[in-house]
């Protein structure tokens, strides 16, 4: 008798604690958030926080550039200050999580000044008075202190807005049984979308995590990717481990036993 | 005084008519339309002009698939037409002027029917009421008539948007020592862009023909035309002609 109520309850539960799948031309697609952002198989990507972009002694913002960059003196821009703020939680978050947390900067140049870089790459630039020009070493294409890479996370070099092309970014996804990338950084237009589709041709799912990402979408995103707020990652993790919680206990947990 | 005077307006002629070199960063780049279009090192790039989604008999238009797609009755769906006379009269022109023809098919599945698509890139078809679906070797996942290949030009299979990735196109244009790729074709927010970035870290420009994409999204186009170069069928078409026009030296 209590074996059959243990079938029982587990047909019930079963359904119930799956997430429907959703299948289509004979794929299976994640599309819940839950799935999307499972601390299992997801890996957070910083793209190009880097002082030249963020700090108030990098290439836009300083004033007088005759004067060589003074890093005791880096604040961090006011374009930049809200994503910071909700940036270091998240990363925190994140590393309690487990999560991979992996930084891509983008290297212009390298140690001795020659260029790195494609002219293609660079085109967009060509009538903007000040082009990024980020040197190998240099602090200028350091990720800004305030959400400094940690003992244990990975930094990558790019020299492409994809931070997937010529870059070993792939493997590291990878070999950590990534499937979906949380995108945060800058520039939400162009790195951060060429990185998302760059994970795409990888076959991982770029999840934009919206206040983690400077505020200026192109005008004709409506959905191309998926989006969610850290609030709402939070929330799903928090989910996430009551579900695992309950479920140590659950018959099918038993049965295991 | 005269002869100084003369000199120094060819001289200024010469700086004005003379395309400026753009280096950033101590990289030198092409900017002007001449340079991005020039025959020899210029490949024009097809991308998804397939049955499935251009053609009345496509699956887009037959509801009911398990009627199979008769191609007899074929035409263009009316939301292309003028986008397929445009790019009929722009390969016309390509072709004349010698510049390399190039197509990017997009497989959703193998012969056998099994699926070569991966979910991340089915994502964005999960509200989709329809979803095109391309069979190897069926006549959906050819390009329509109107556009078709003809003997010498490149036709390459892709599994997603981007007409590179496992593709070999990269490899095939770096043989031909190709520049810059003129890109026509379908859906231009989605595999169109997917390819221009494609294309873009691979070294070659990508260069929209404006009226030989789609128009279903203006608002991605008024945007994509800051980052890319792009330009109408008939700028680049005037190009070609007036280089056909100059004297063999």
């Amino acid at each position: 008798m209590n074996k059959f109520i243990l079938i029982l309850s587990l047909i019930v539960l079963l359904p119930v604690n799956a997430v429907a799948e959703r299948v289509i031309n004979g794929v299976k697609v994640l599309t819940k958030t839950e799935e999307l952002v499972d601390t299992d198989h997801s890996a957070v990507l910083v793209i190009d926080m880097q002082n030249d972009w963020v700090s108030t002694e990098g290439r836009f913002s300083r004033e007088d550039k005759s004067t060589p960059a003074d890093p005791s003196k880096h604040k961090v821009t006011p374009t930049y200050e809200q994503q910071i703020r909700d940036l270091q939680p998240f990363l925190a978050r994140a590393r309690k999580e487990g999560l991979p947390i992996i930084y891509a900067e983008y290297i212009h140049n390298d140690k001795n000044g020659v260029p790195l870089v494609c002219a293609t790459d660079l085109w967009c630039q060509r009538n903007h008075p000040e082009t990024p020009f980020q040197k190998d070493g240099e602090w200028q294409g350091r990720t800004v202190s305030n959400i400094a890479p940690q003992k244990g996370d990975l930094v990558i070099h790019k020299v492409h807005g994809d931070a997937f092309y010529g870059t070993h970014l792939d493997n590291l996804l990878k070999e950590r049984g990534i499937k979906s990338v949380l995108m945060t950084g800058t520039a939400t237009g162009a790195c951060v979308l060429y990185s998302s589709l760059g994970a795409l041709d990888h076959g991982y799912y770029p999840v934009f995590i919206t206040d983690c990402l400077d505020p200026f979408l192109p005008d004709w995103f409506d959905d191309p990717f998926p989006m969610v707020a850290s609030k709402d990652v939070y929330k799903t993790w928090d989910e996430q481990h009551d579900k695992r919680a309950k479920n140590k206990d659950t018959p099918a947990a038993a049965l295991q036993n | 005084m005269k002869k100084v005077l003369v000199s120094t307006i060819l001289l200024f002629l010469l700086a004005v008519t003379t395309p400026a070199k753009r280096i950033i960063n101590g990289v030198e780049m092409l900017i002007e339309l001449e340079e991005l279009v020039e025959p020899d090192t210029t490949a024009v790039l097809v991308i998804d002009m397939q049955n499935e989604k251009c053609s009345t008999e496509g699956g887009c238009c037959r509801t009911d698939r398990s009627i199979p797609a008769d191609p007899d009755r074929h035409s263009v769906r009316p939301e292309y037409m003028k986008q397929v006379k445009n790019t009929e009269k722009f390969l016309a022109a390509a072709r004349k002027a010698g510049v390399l023809i190039s197509y990017a098919e997009h497989i959703h599945a193998n012969r056998y029917d099994t699926p070569l698509a991966t979910g991340p890139d089915l994502w964005v078809h999960r509200n989709s009421r329809w979803v095109p679906r391309t069979s190897e070797g069926t006549w959906e996942a050819q390009t329509i008539r109107e556009l078709a290949p003809q003997p010498g030009d490149l036709v390459v299979h892709k599994i997603n948007g981007n007409g590179f990735h496992g593709t070999g196109l990269g490899e095939l244009y770096k043989e031909r020592g190709i520049k810059s790729i003129l890109l026509t074709g379908t859906v231009t927010r989605d595999s169109v862009f997917r390819t221009a970035n494609g294309a873009m870290t691979r070294g070659y420009y990508p260069v929209f023909v404006r009226d030989c994409v789609d128009h279903q999204d203006e608002k991605f186009l008024k945007w994509a035309s800051g980052p890319f170069p792009m330009y109408s069928s008939d700028e680049i078409i005037d190009i070609w002609e007036k280089l056909e026009d100059q004297p063999v030296e």
